[in-house]
């Protein structure tokens, strides 16, 4: 197997832009959630977001502006100004393969235009695949590039594809990761009509409760994440952040509005990519969940964590990252592998914000008031999409 | 190699119902994952399959919405033509049916596909161009059959979708004159024609 390392990143979120901020975020358990000011939201109930900040206020973009691509191309600037990696390599042999949700689209300039009369709208979309060719072409990637829409999964799918790239093809430098925003007027408007989102009654930052006895219903999140995957002897061993050591995909193929209970798909996935990892399920050390914070997420995979971890399950610390930036749908996955990264690099498992009352239907170790110090050398992430995909990646710490 | 690729005009009934074992699922479909669902149910018919065979679909730009925008617009007009928040807020926002969602979200053909056939191996959708369903095909952890299907819904509602299922050896071979900034549909018809005149 080809090593894969991770040697460079680069944020945009509510709880910090740039990693420095973001892992700052983390370590302070930072709240990125509150009621929403990118779109006026006065009449429109539970309008609970996690909006990017910068200097600590939200991002209030011109009216008709795709936000998630805004997002990634800041991502994509730290990137390339953090890491000396990317130069070594022709712009023909990167490529960029990143996840994201829906297209963006502006009904107000529609309405206004007058479009709508007709029914034009192509010119009042702004597609995700666009966007990617063109930040592509800004960041001079020419070997390609993949734009993945599987919804919650899709930013984990695009990771584990560049993994999967760098076995066949080492001497790729892959970018990968996941931008999305679904905070504006319609994209907003479709999760709440699903009745997805948390219909929590107290103070915003507590809407989302990964785990808690009292969760109800996940919070939209916005914001980007990219990581530089590169095969780890062409990588300077100092910039090497951790390893991907294995990852899978299955679906679910149970319902399309409720995760199978029985997560056997769920648990499949985790248990393939332990074994591509050539480990057992006894080294992982920490398990960095979905963990959307709705009804019937937890049960599933405290689950799945049953079937492959055995008596175990209850003891090996688990943690979300969703309670303090909320669900990024199509960039979820990459911006909690940084997440992940990060606990790898300081040997520590954060507490999952907003955790407080332990549910019984979900006896899982859920860290919660301070972080965990212990030795982490194998950290499993899992992500689910509604439809029933779901993904696991194997995150090792780096070992020359 | 084995090759489907469905039309169905705007005006056609999409004959989905038989090939659904609970009807009710329908409603949950847009017009691209009913052909989906029928496309893939008359490939795989009569032949034997690994459930766990890896499944790629992707979705090509979208010409054409049935979300039912119209009725979004008209309830967040105000008097003047323009569009009003509150207008949104108080009669956009319920005007909307919450199956609208499941409409929308890009995942949807490929997640029923899995759901009807029980497919439940490793998976992608991806988006615009027949090089990411290519890049993903040929990364596919398994040396067995593949599933690979693709859509399009075209400017006056026309709706196309098709599936191949092969196995490494057969993509390596289908791959090579592909226009891969051609959209994903592009790859199966070309599939669908070398299965008639290989």
């Amino acid at each position: 197997m080809t090593r894969v390392g991770i040697t460079g990143a680069g944020v945009v979120s509510s709880i910090g832009t740039g990693c420095e901020e973001f892992f700052e975020g983390i370590e302070s358990g930072t709240r990125g959630i509150d009621r929403i000011r990118a779109f006026d939201s006065v009449a429109i109930p539970n309008a609970f977001g996690a909006e990017v900040r910068r200097w600590g206020k939200s991002v209030v973009l011109p009216r008709g502006t795709d936000r998630k691509a805004i997002f990634m191309r800041l991502a994509l600037q730290e990137l390339y100004h953090g890491s000396e990696n990317i130069n070594q390599y022709a712009p023909s042999r990167r490529r960029l393969v990143l996840g994201t949700g829906i297209d963006y689209f502006d009904l107000e300039s529609y309405i206004d235009s007058g479009d709508a009369i007709g029914g034009s709208w192509q010119s009042h979309i702004q597609r995700s695949c666009d966007a990617v060719r063109t930040l592509a072409g800004e960041f001079n990637i020419t070997g390609g590039y993949t734009v993945n829409v599987a919804a919650c999964v899709a930013s984990s799918q695009a990771i584990g594809l560049s993994y999967r790239m760098l076995q066949s093809q080492p001497d790729l430098a892959v970018i990968a990761g996941g931008f999305d925003s679904m905070i504006n007027n319609l994209h907003f408007m479709g999760f709440h009509k699903l009745g997805a989102l948390s219909q929590w009654t107290g103070h915003p930052s507590e809407a989302c409760r990964p785990f808690d006895r009292k969760r109800c219903g996940l919070v939209i999140g916005e914001g980007a994440a990219v990581l530089l995957l590169q095969e780890i002897s062409q990588a300077r061993t100092e910039n090497i952040l951790a390893e991907i050591v294995g990852y899978s995909a299955t679906m679910d193929a149970y319902q399309v509005t409720d995760p199978d209970p029985k997560a056997r798909e769920l648990s499949r996935a985790a248990n393939e990519a332990i074994a591509q990892a050539s480990i057992s399920p006894q080294d992982i050390d920490c398990v960095h969940l979905h963990g959307t914070g709705t009804v019937k997420n937890a049960p599933a995979e405290a689950k799945a964590m049953e079937i492959v971890f055995g008596p175990r399950f209850r003891d090996i610390p688990v943690f979300s990252l969703k309670g303090q930036v909320g669900h990024l749908i199509g960039a979820c996955g990459a911006i909690e592998l940084l997440a992940a990264i990060y606990c790898l690099q300081m040997q520590r498992v954060y507490p999952t914000i907003n955790y407080q009352d332990p549910d019984p239907e979900v006896p899982l170790n859920v860290v919660r008031e301070r972080p965990l110090d212990i030795p982490i050398r194998y950290i499993l992430k899992l992500n689910s999409a509604f439809g029933g995909q779901n993904t696991a990646i194997v995150l090792k710490a780096y070992e020359p | 190699m084995d090759a489907i690729i469905n039309s169905y005009l705007y005006s056609d009934q999409i004959p989905v119902l038989d090939f659904l074992p609970d009807r009710k699922l329908s409603k949950y479909f847009s017009r691209e994952t009913a052909a989906a669902v029928v496309t893939a149910g008359q490939l795989l018919k009569g032949k034997v399959y690994d459930q766990r065979m890896p499944l790629y679909y992707a979705t090509g730009i979208s010409e054409h919405e049935d979300y039912g925008l119209p009725s979004v617009v008209a309830a967040s007009t105000d008097r003047e033509g323009i569009f009003s928040q509150e207008q949104f807020s108080l009669n956009g926002f319920s005007d909307v049916s919450p199956l609208n969602q499941f409409r929308v979200l890009l995942n949807m053909p490929i997640c029923f596909v899995s759901i009807v056939y029980r497919l439940t191996g490793d998976n992608a959708v991806l988006y615009g161009s027949a090089a990411g369903l290519l890049a993903q095909a040929r990364c596919a952890p398994s040396n067995g059959q593949l599933l690979l299907g693709a859509g399009k819904t075209y400017q006056d509602g026309m709706v196309e979708t098709g599936f191949a299922i092969m196995n490494r050896t057969e993509l390596d071979n289908y791959i090579k004159d592909i226009a891969v900034e051609d959209e994903p549909i592009e790859l199966i018809r070309c599939w669908s024609f070398k299965k008639r005149d290989p």
